[in-house]
């Protein structure tokens, strides 16, 4: 099932359980998917990036084994956004159960 | 597909000062999948493989990363039209104003040329400065500038206006006049300023 445009959703709440990187965001997305999202690892970091810029996320970098992480974190915006998300995306479903649940 | 060639399909035409940013995660999300493949029992090669996989499509992300990055081509864009558009300003305002200063009588006339200098201000950080502007904080600055030289061009406005009123005298009269349409039409090419150049919308802080 592809993504399109739920990939920034899906990040902010895996950032709901707390700061995190870039691997351990999309394996959390699979993990948590069990595999029906069609999840490219290679379009999150644009879409990190994007959800940074826009105020969502935040980032800090930090030394880990030699090798420098950037660790992203849900901001106050990134949460209400977060909220709102979820009620459109309640509504949405809703709907659409109601038409193909009703249909069989 | 080894990472190196998934990322240069995955960054082409991106603008090179976005680049080590994007690799460095890239890089360091590829070494964190190698790990986890190898200890699944994978060869390191082939964990090196499955890992470039899992990134996916190289021209899908190059589709996505050119919505989110700055592109050579919006560079060149950029470039231009900081180089440009202040360059025609200077110019369209410099022969008209020049020539209303040597029709100038009064001292407050002769200040109404002054101008010229945040215009020219403007034009240095755009041309100079602003080349770098990564960062928000160069991104306000510029935008504080152009405010500024909104700012002072409506103050001039006001002013040629006020002599324009006062004076009888003919040839003062068409020199204020003058200055007066060079102000309005650098008032209003700095407002438009403003608004153009949607591509700083990427130009926001990503550090």
């Amino acid at each position: 099932m592809n993504l399109k445009g739920s990939l920034p959703a899906l990040i902010l709440e895996t950032l709901t359980r707390g700061p995190s990187h870039g691997y351990e965001i999309a394996q959390t997305i699979k993990r948590k998917s069990a595999g029906v999202l069609d999840f490219k690892e290679g379009t999150l970091y644009p879409a990190l990036h994007a959800l940074e810029r826009d105020g969502l996320i935040s980032a800090s970098e930090n030394l880990e084994n030699g090798r420098t992480r950037r660790t992203y974190t849900l901001t106050e915006k990134g949460l209400k956004n977060l909220t709102e998300e979820r009620q459109q995306w309640q509504a949405y479903s809703g709907a659409i159960s109601g038409i193909l649940g009703g249909a069989s | 597909m080894k990472f190196n060639q998934w990322f240069t399909i995955a960054t082409f035409q991106i603008a090179a000062r976005e680049l080590p940013k994007i690799r460095n995660e890239l890089e360091g999300h590829v070494l964190d999948a190698i790990e986890s493949h190898q200890q699944t029992g994978l060869s390191k090669l082939e964990a090196e493989e499955m890992a470039v996989l899992e990134l996916g499509d190289p021209l899908e992300a190059n589709r996505v990363m050119k919505q989110t990055y700055l592109t050579a081509s919006d560079i060149k864009k950029v470039d231009q039209k900081i180089s440009i558009t202040p360059g025609w300003l200077v110019l369209l305002a410099t022969v008209p104003i020049g020539y209303a200063l040597y029709l100038s009588h009064t001292w407050s006339q002769r200040i109404m040329g002054l101008m010229l200098l945040p215009l020219f201000t403007e034009y240095v950080y755009l041309r100079f400065v602003a080349r770098a502007w990564t960062t928000e904080k160069r991104y306000a600055n510029l935008q504080w500038l152009r405010l500024f030289n909104v700012l002072v061009s409506t103050a001039a406005m006001f002013g040629l206006y006020w002599i324009y009123a006062q004076s009888s005298d003919e040839i003062v009269r068409n020199g204020v006049g003058i200055q007066l349409g060079i102000a309005l039409v650098m008032t209003a090419l700095t407002v438009w300023q403003f608004t153009e150049l949607n591509v700083l919308r990427k130009l926001r802080p990503r550090a």
